[in-house]
């Protein structure tokens, strides 16, 4: 017999609403068995623990989406003023015309921590249902603008190679650019997490209505097995090192963050490369409302 | 000389904020909290107001609100300043009355291009 208590439980215990509703449904497909075989529930029906069980999930996932906004709030304010005041101090040594390492590598820091809150902020709003899409007006050239250089600073902490090639990088296009940078800079992220020593490539360009975006990596076989594994593996995975665990983070929240855009991403090999390739939809720029859609907001960062 | 007024409770994010703005050539004024804000807005009608949306008691919205609904003050744009990032923080933004919005930490290249957008556009208009 199906221990339906254990499935419900294990359902409550990762906070997962959906396994809940899931089972639900199974349990409301198989009544009829299930009514024959409550002998040992003395509280109600089984379908009627099943339904306060269910309602304790949602209740659960709802507080854990709110405190993780709530938290994300309160370490974003402080993080605000760390960031504001160490660029007020880069902007004094460049006016002098000096350089401090030390503190450009403070605000880099700063900006990491800050994107890490940003990504649980965003796993939250998802869960929730409650990340909206802000399409704008852009170009591939302006939504990679800062790609080369992010990139190939974090390559070289990984002493990883790193080249980027754009194609049709002036036409414009119509996309959450927000959304579709966090989802390269995921995806790179991952790749240069997890392969040490190699080289890293970037593909991104427009074609047919998408934009398509291959991330390429080259390096130690067992680094490359531990990409393939890690896009096999669900995110809520145990198998991976604690240092690898942004990767993987980064990894599921691609995912996603890709599946709200409406495209998606796949394991692809090329030669002796392992490596993802995004696919977004973008619409073009003839396709756009007229003056763009909420212009005075185009610039909000969600 | 452009004069900005900051509504801002957090101490640090108000001496910070307001310190950059001065380098770039503005006026500042501050208020501590929603009611102040209203109260400065009066009182030293800024060019433009940078509004904190959680400000306790009276938030920036309500404040924004009272400040947009009297004529006095009505034509001040105002750009609503929230670290939440929600996505219910921009509509409600608008319905209260902002002009713009932006997220905190500040990107302050695109603050400072968000204020001249809003200076420009007063002026441009009939009313200014």
């Amino acid at each position: 017999m199906l221990n339906f208590d254990s499935v419900s439980s294990s359902a409550l215990l990762i906070g997962n609403a959906s396994a809940a509703v899931l089972c639900l449904l199974w349990m409301h497909r198989n009544e009829r068995h299930f009514a024959g075989a409550s002998e040992a529930d003395t509280s109600g029906s089984p379908m009627a623990e099943l339904k306060q069980r269910h309602d304790r999930a949602v209740c659960a996932k709802r507080a854990k989406c709110e405190f993780l906004a709530n938290m994300s709030h309160q370490l974003r304010t402080p993080m605000n003023a760390v960031i504001g005041y160490s660029e007020m101090l880069l902007e004094d040594f460049s006016a002098s015309g000096q350089h401090s390492p030390e503190l450009e590598k403070m605000h880099e820091l700063g900006q990491i921590a800050l994107s890490r809150t940003n990504d649980v902020l965003d796993l939250a709003k998802m869960e929730m249902g409650r990340l909206p899409l802000f399409v704008e007006s852009t170009t591939l050239e302006h939504l990679a603008a800062n790609f080369h250089e992010m990139f190939s600073l974090a390559a070289s902490h990984s002493d990883n190679a790193f080249d980027l090639t754009l194609a049709n990088a002036s036409d414009p296009i119509g996309i959450d650019a927000r959304k579709a940078g966090q989802v390269i800079r995921h995806v790179f992220s991952a790749a240069n997490e997890v392969v040490r020593g190699g080289r890293i490539r970037a593909r991104i360009g427009i074609a047919e209505e998408r934009l398509a975006c291959t991330v390429l990596a080259e390096g130690d076989a067992s680094d490359l097995d531990t990409l393939r594994e890690m896009f096999r593996q669900d995110s809520t995975s145990d198998k991976f090192s604690a240092d690898r665990q942004s990767a993987r983070l980064a990894m599921a929240l691609s995912r996603q963050l890709s599946a709200v855009l409406g495209g998606h991403v796949a394991l692809v090999e090329e030669n002796n490369a392992v490596g993802f390739v995004i696919e977004l939809p973008v619409t073009g720029a003839t396709e756009m409302p007229p003056g763009e859609p909420n212009r005075n907001f185009i610039a909000a960062a969600y | 000389m452009t004069k900005l007024l900051l509504v801002e409770d957090n101490e640090m994010n108000r001496d910070m904020l307001g310190r950059r703005l001065q380098r770039h050539g503005y006026t500042m004024c501050f208020a501590v909290d929603g009611a102040e804000g209203v109260q400065k807005a009066h009182a030293e009608m800024p060019d433009l107001i940078l509004m904190d949306v959680a400000l306790g008691e009276m938030d920036g919205w309500e404040a924004t609100k009272l400040i947009k609904g009297d004529p006095q003050t009505a034509g001040i744009p105002v750009i609503a300043l929230t670290a939440h990032a929600m996505a219910t923080d921009r509509e409600i933004s608008v319905k209260a009355g902002c002009s713009e919005y932006d997220t905190k930490p500040v990107d302050m290249p695109r603050l400072l291009a968000k204020i001249q957008h809003c200076l420009n556009a007063r002026s441009a208009s009939p009313a200014a």
